[in-house]
């Protein structure tokens, strides 16, 4: 696939999801209190597909656009009323549209489906459009008498300068773009200043191209097709004639279509250019950035390296350098792993469809709100989460939110509510699905896994290990199938999905109340922010983000942690977790013990440790299958020295320590 | 000679002028047959080369082909530039 069409790919998904996410908007609120600029968006997305379709010559494409934009110029200029009916239609043109661009650009006919699709839409179009016309008689008048347009004949002669080819832009799609908005009635080459073949420069210019042309767009229209190559071309536009062209508003022939559609290109094209300013954003292959970040893990390590050999060293110039390198190194690192950090908002608005079609099908209602959208979070995370969100939110709406009598029987809202949720918490994104409704009945689940094994019938089990026992595989209480979720297959997906990619998720319910779902992430999978540490013989990392504070562990504790395994830190009790014990290493006599205090979520724990190294630099490389099942590790990373320390998974640390398992660890 | 690129851009100039000037050396006044059935795409930079070959075929007396040039995105740029003539193909 060339440069040009993957980028036309890329553009369209980015519009196509601009346009599905206000679509959305707008179909939450009260048709009266609609944002303008939310049609604006849903204009642009079909504007732009025109557009862009043109260049590529794609006219199936730009004929479904144009009809699909002339329905929203309508309802842009007031002519036509916004209804959910037609909100509905354009989330059903936004969804045809990406089949429609597949299928053209891998030249493959639509299939059935998709063909009946296509005709019904353009039905649909159609029937708004010629609704309107016979309707309000004045404004076709109107029309008819704005479109009189004065076609100008130019004669267009563009010189090639010596490095035009080395610009990198190809004459052809110019004169395709001009073709798209206007006619170009002739063209001829001058080659005459092509030199033999044996003087002949490969990569200079020699030639020149003159054209004929005529359209009724601005002069200024025409030069501004040449913006990107005008210190690479001499351009010279001469007016030839002008012809006065009356176009009939009810003549909708495929070439009007066409030259309507593509004369909105070029006013879309200096929006395109503005926001591209505004935004000062650049499209990069992120398999390039991707690439980067591998490259920066291994100078991570490198420079580990080199400081840990400087240590020897007394050259006080030497160390000083080593350290700005260090910094900068650090910045460098943060800048780079700030490129795959992406708001969770496109991603989310994706969802709101997937809810609003899942409660269609359910007969319920429910208003789904998203908070914290401008989140960041690393792209790939983003991607991995996505299908386990997806899962999560059909389960809510299916099981979670009650029919609109059985609410107003309990005496709650007849519309039910689901919020997705994304905020930071120390070092970690955390991701929340909570609903009102019937919240999960914990006797049912206890009922099913006893019948099914999964636990004794004596078995005293806290709340959280019976919510737990619904990511057992193949674990479900529905009472019945429905296409929307039900069959007990998913949950354990969605948990081994989380835990991929060193995540958690817990539940929280409460009968008739309702339920929430927490996801808790790292914030990025490549390189964290470490502190080292040394507990027996063994170094850890610590992901910086997690650790509220160190203490010497005076022998005023250690009497203390004796007799209680906890200490009290400022009137507050600190359960302890001695490391070198828990991961079953010999304690060694050391004169000086240490803690860190760690926090993950509301818990917190203290570390029993020997030394305290201090920052460091963590590049996280996976354990691999030996270690699958050590959960309290969740990665390994290379000293400088060659040494390999392992980073301790925090949260399930304390989780272990909360619930007093860590003694048993090994056995 | 089938032309052993995808494309017949910027970045391939500089190599299919070479290929063309090696075979000249080795064909002498032989008929010289340019094969592009394995062409996606060419741009004005491989057009001006064609150019220049079909001239120095032309003085110098060597029969030259320009054969399977099938792709739509060739055919498109050669109706685009409107280079039936400069290339001696049929519309």
């Amino acid at each position: 696939m060339s440069e040009e069409l993957q980028f036309f790919l890329e553009d369209m998904d980015e519009q196509l999801s601009i346009m599905e996410s206000s679509l959305l908007d707008i179909s939450d609120v009260n048709l009266e209190e609609i944002d303008k600029e939310k049609i604006n968006n849903i204009f642009r997305a079909m504007h732009t597909m025109k557009g862009n379709a043109g260049l590529f010559g794609y006219k199936v494409i730009v004929d479904f656009a144009h009809l699909a934009e002339s329905l929203l110029e309508e309802i842009r200029n007031n002519r036509i009323n916004i209804t959910k009916e037609l909100i509905e239609l354009f989330l059903l043109i936004n969804d045809h549209s990406k089949h429609l661009i597949q299928s053209t650009i891998k030249d493959e006919k639509l299939d059935f489906k998709q063909q009946e699709q296509h005709n019904l839409l353009l039905t649909q179009l159609n029937k708004y459009l010629n609704i309107e016309e016979k309707e309000e008689q004045l404004s076709v008048q109107i029309i008819e008498k704005d479109t009189s347009t004065d076609v100008i004949k130019y004669s267009i002669s563009i010189k090639l300068e010596k490095d035009f080819f080395k610009s990198g832009m190809d004459m052809l799609s110019i004169v395709k773009y001009l073709d798209a908005i206007g006619n170009v009635l002739d063209t001829k080459l001058i080659i005459d200043e092509i030199p033999s073949f044996y003087e002949l420069e490969p990569l200079d210019a020699y030639i020149k191209l003159n054209l004929i042309y005529e359209t009724s767009e601005d002069k200024s229209e025409i030069v501004d097709a040449f913006e990107f190559v005008q210190e690479d071309i001499k351009l010279i536009i001469n007016v030839i004639e002008e012809v006065v062209i009356k176009k009939q508003v009810d003549e909708k022939t495929e070439v009007n279509i066409v030259k309507e559609a593509t004369k909105v290109i070029e006013k879309q094209k200096p929006i395109q250019k503005k926001q591209f300013i505004n935004n000062l954003s650049l499209k990069v292959d992120s398999t390039k950035v991707d690439k980067l970040i591998n490259q920066m893990s291994e100078l991570v390590i490198a420079n580990a390296k080199i400081l840990e050999h400087i240590k020897k060293s007394k050259n006080i110039e030497l160390h000083e350098a080593v350290e700005d390198m260090s910094d900068i190194l650090a910045e460098v690192r943060n800048g780079v792993m700030n490129i795959r950090m992406v708001q969770v908002s496109d991603s989310f608005s994706k969802l709101r469809r997937i809810v609003s079609e899942a409660t269609k099908k359910s007969d319920k209602e429910i208003s789904f709100e998203i908070i914290g959208g401008e989140t960041e979070l690393d792209k790939t995370v983003i991607e991995k989460i996505s299908d386990p969100l997806v899962h999560m939110l059909r389960n809510s709406v299916d099981h979670g939110i009650e029919s609109p009598q059985d609410r107003i029987n309990k005496g709650k809202e007849a519309k039910g509510k689901i919020i997705l949720k994304a905020y930071h918490d120390s070092g970690t994104i955390v991701i929340e699905i909570s609903d009102d409704g019937a919240g999960i009945n914990k006797d049912k689940i206890l009922k099913k896994a006893i019948e099914r094994k999964l636990i004794k019938n004596s078995e005293k089990l806290r709340d959280k290990e019976i919510y737990d026992l619904i990511f057992v595989p193949g674990f479900s209480t529905a009472q019945e199938i429905s296409n929307i979720s039900g069959r007990g297959v998913g949950m354990d997906v969605v948990k081994r999905n989380i835990e991929e990619l060193r995540g958690i998720i817990s539940i929280d319910s409460k009968l008739d109340i309702g339920t929430t779902i927490k996801i808790r992430l790292p914030l990025t999978l490549a390189i964290i922010d470490g502190f080292l540490i040394e507990a027996s013989n063994s170094k850890y990392i610590i992901p910086i983000d997690s650790i509220q504070e160190c203490l010497e562990f005076t022998s005023i504790a250690q009497e203390e942690m004796k007799n209680n395994g906890y200490i009290t830190l400022r009137s507050n009790i600190l359960p302890i977790l001695d490391v070198a014990k828990h991961f079953k290493e010999e304690e060694l006599e050391k004169k000086r013990k240490n803690i860190v205090v760690v926090k993950f979520g509301t818990q917190r724990v203290g570390l029993k440790v020997d030394e305290l190294f201090g920052e460091f630099q963590t590049v996280i490389k996976p354990l691999g299958r030996l270690f699958r099942n050590v959960s309290d590790i969740s990665g390994g990373t290379l000293l400088g020295n060659g040494e390999i320390a392992l980073i301790l998974d925090i949260q399930k640390l304390i989780e272990h320590k909360i619930s007093n398992k860590d003694i048993s660890y090994g056995n | 000679m089938k032309i052993k690129f995808d494309e017949l851009c910027i970045q391939e100039a500089e190599s299919f002028y070479k290929t063309i000037n090696d075979e000249l050396s080795i064909i002498e006044n032989n008929p010289l047959i340019l094969d592009f059935s394995n062409i996606e795409k060419i741009d004005l930079s491989a057009i001006q080369i064609i150019i220049a070959l079909k001239r120095y075929c032309k003085l110098s007396d060597i029969p030259l082909s320009l054969i399977n040039l099938e792709s739509s995105q060739v055919k498109e740029s050669i109706k685009t530039f409107n280079l039936y003539t400069e290339l001696g193909l049929k519309p």
